[in-house]
């Protein structure tokens, strides 16, 4: 586990200038706004704990936070996925398990696991994050589209950062 | 102790997320001005409805108080009416205390009897409080009769409906006087008498006092038209007249005080002596 804390940390930094600095500019039509810096939690191997992912999680959202002038916000968000992210891996196991060793890649688990788990990963995040925002359910369905809408936005970015980053097969 | 610890180490994960959490959210709250106003928006709406329900309970404890509140409050508003004050031309030399004619006090009924032909009530109020024999008493709705008997702390009232009561009386708007005098009879009903044949009463018409005796002031309102007749007497109309106010209910009543009464009897019986 401690030999995949720098890299970790440098997927960190490098998602978390790339989410401040350029896609919290982003509002295309003024309702997508996608998330990329989530990818740090759903690339952490399945041998990271859940106390371990959590303190990286709160680091995570608490920088991002700071960045976007949103206390708390994203550190909600972040946390709240992590924290379910054990029950998703469960949930979308292959009957014979996960091997050891393995990470949640598509190399590894094939496109349609990696299309579920982090589907449903980002789809619990953009629901707290953005009911969270507005702070109400009284406009339920504006919300829920908005969430959908980045929804769609931050999957099509995570999958291509997913296959950039993958090592050629040898 | 060890079955919390083995449970601490159970759920730790989840102990370590709520706590992170409740961080992150009491910073959503605490640095957030939009947040913020909502919770204490969304608070107040759950706090108030918990703080009306409980009101609503309580003040059916409270409305003892409440009607003593609103009695005194009656009496300091009656005696701010314009229809107390003697009135006089604008020669007369203005002392404040001489121009308030009428004064109220506010008492509550102790006992009172209503089936007997001779009723009386007892009001909680004597000589001390500045009750004298032959005041007013009215309740809120309507002329309830004279004080008869002052005692250091209570006195005794005879109500209209008691049959040696007889309280001067006029229709309202057609000036004509009579007495209203009770016949033993139902305590809601009393009759008005020496009215000629030629008023044109009608059902329905409000009797109130006339103002020709020194106990009340005009215009109070006694009772209204029941029913009008061609009584056996050959002169005078047999009307009767429904009570306004309900003797069984009423307990908050109103001593009024004439102030210039002494002056105008004296006066009256240096007329009649001369």
């Amino acid at each position: 586990m401690v030999k995949y804390l720098p890299i970790v940390l440098l997927y960190s930094v490098i998602l978390l200038l790339t989410q401040v600095l350029i896609l919290n500019n982003i509002y295309l039509w003024g309702y997508i706004n996608p998330f990329i810096y989530i990818f740090v939690i759903i690339m952490l191997p399945f041998e990271f704990t859940v106390w371990v992912s959590l303190v990286i999680a709160f680091l995570l959202g608490i920088s991002v936070d700071f960045f976007s002038n949103t206390p708390g916000l994203h550190t909600a968000a972040t946390l709240t996925m992590t924290y379910f992210r054990p029950s998703v891996l469960r949930l979308i196991a292959p009957r014979e398990g996960y091997d050891s060793g393995t990470k949640p890649e598509i190399k590894e688990q094939g496109v349609m696991w990696y299309l579920r788990y982090t589907g449903f990963m980002v789809l619990i995040h953009h629901i707290f994050l953005f009911y969270l925002e507005v702070f109400s359910f009284s406009s339920f369905f504006e919300t829920l589209f908005r969430v959908f809408v980045s929804w769609i936005f931050s999957m099509i970015l995570i999958i291509l950062i997913q296959f950039l980053i993958q090592k050629p097969n040898n | 102790m060890r079955n919390l610890l083995n449970l601490i180490i159970r759920y730790h994960f989840t102990l370590l997320y709520l706590i992170l959490f409740i961080i992150s959210f009491m910073m959503l709250l605490n640095f957030n001005e939009y947040q913020r106003t909502s919770w204490i928006k969304s608070s107040s709406y759950v706090t108030g409805n918990v703080y009306e329900a409980f009101f609503n309970v309580r003040k059916y404890f409270s409305l003892k108080h409440e009607n003593e509140l609103l009695a005194r409050e009656n009496r300091i508003l009656m005696n701010r009416l314009i229809s107390n004050q003697y009135v006089c031309d604008a020669n007369f030399k203005k002392s404040k205390s001489s121009l308030i004619q009428f004064k109220y006090m506010d008492a509550v009924i102790v006992n009172k009897t209503v089936t007997r032909q001779k009723n009386f009530l007892t009001i909680n109020k004597g000589y001390l409080s500045g009750i004298k024999p032959e005041m007013g008493v009215i309740a809120p709705d309507g002329v309830i009769g004279i004080v008869k008997d002052v005692s250091k702390h209570f006195s005794t009232v005879i109500p209209i409906i008691n049959i040696n009561s007889h309280i001067s009386a006029r229709i309202r708007k057609k000036n004509f006087f009579g007495t209203i005098s009770w016949d033993g009879g139902d305590y809601k009903t009393a009759s008005l008498n020496e009215i000629p044949f030629h008023v044109p009463v009608k059902t329905g018409d409000i009797i109130e006092t006339s103002g020709l005796s020194t106990i009340f002031p005009a215009g109070l309102v006694i009772g209204i038209v029941e029913s009008v007749s061609r009584g056996t007497d050959d002169y005078f109309l047999e009307i009767k007249v429904r009570l306004s106010p309900d003797y069984l209910k009423v307990t908050s009543v109103m001593i009024i005080e004439n102030r210039l009464k002494e002056e105008q009897t004296k006066l009256e019986e240096k007329s009649d002596n001369g």
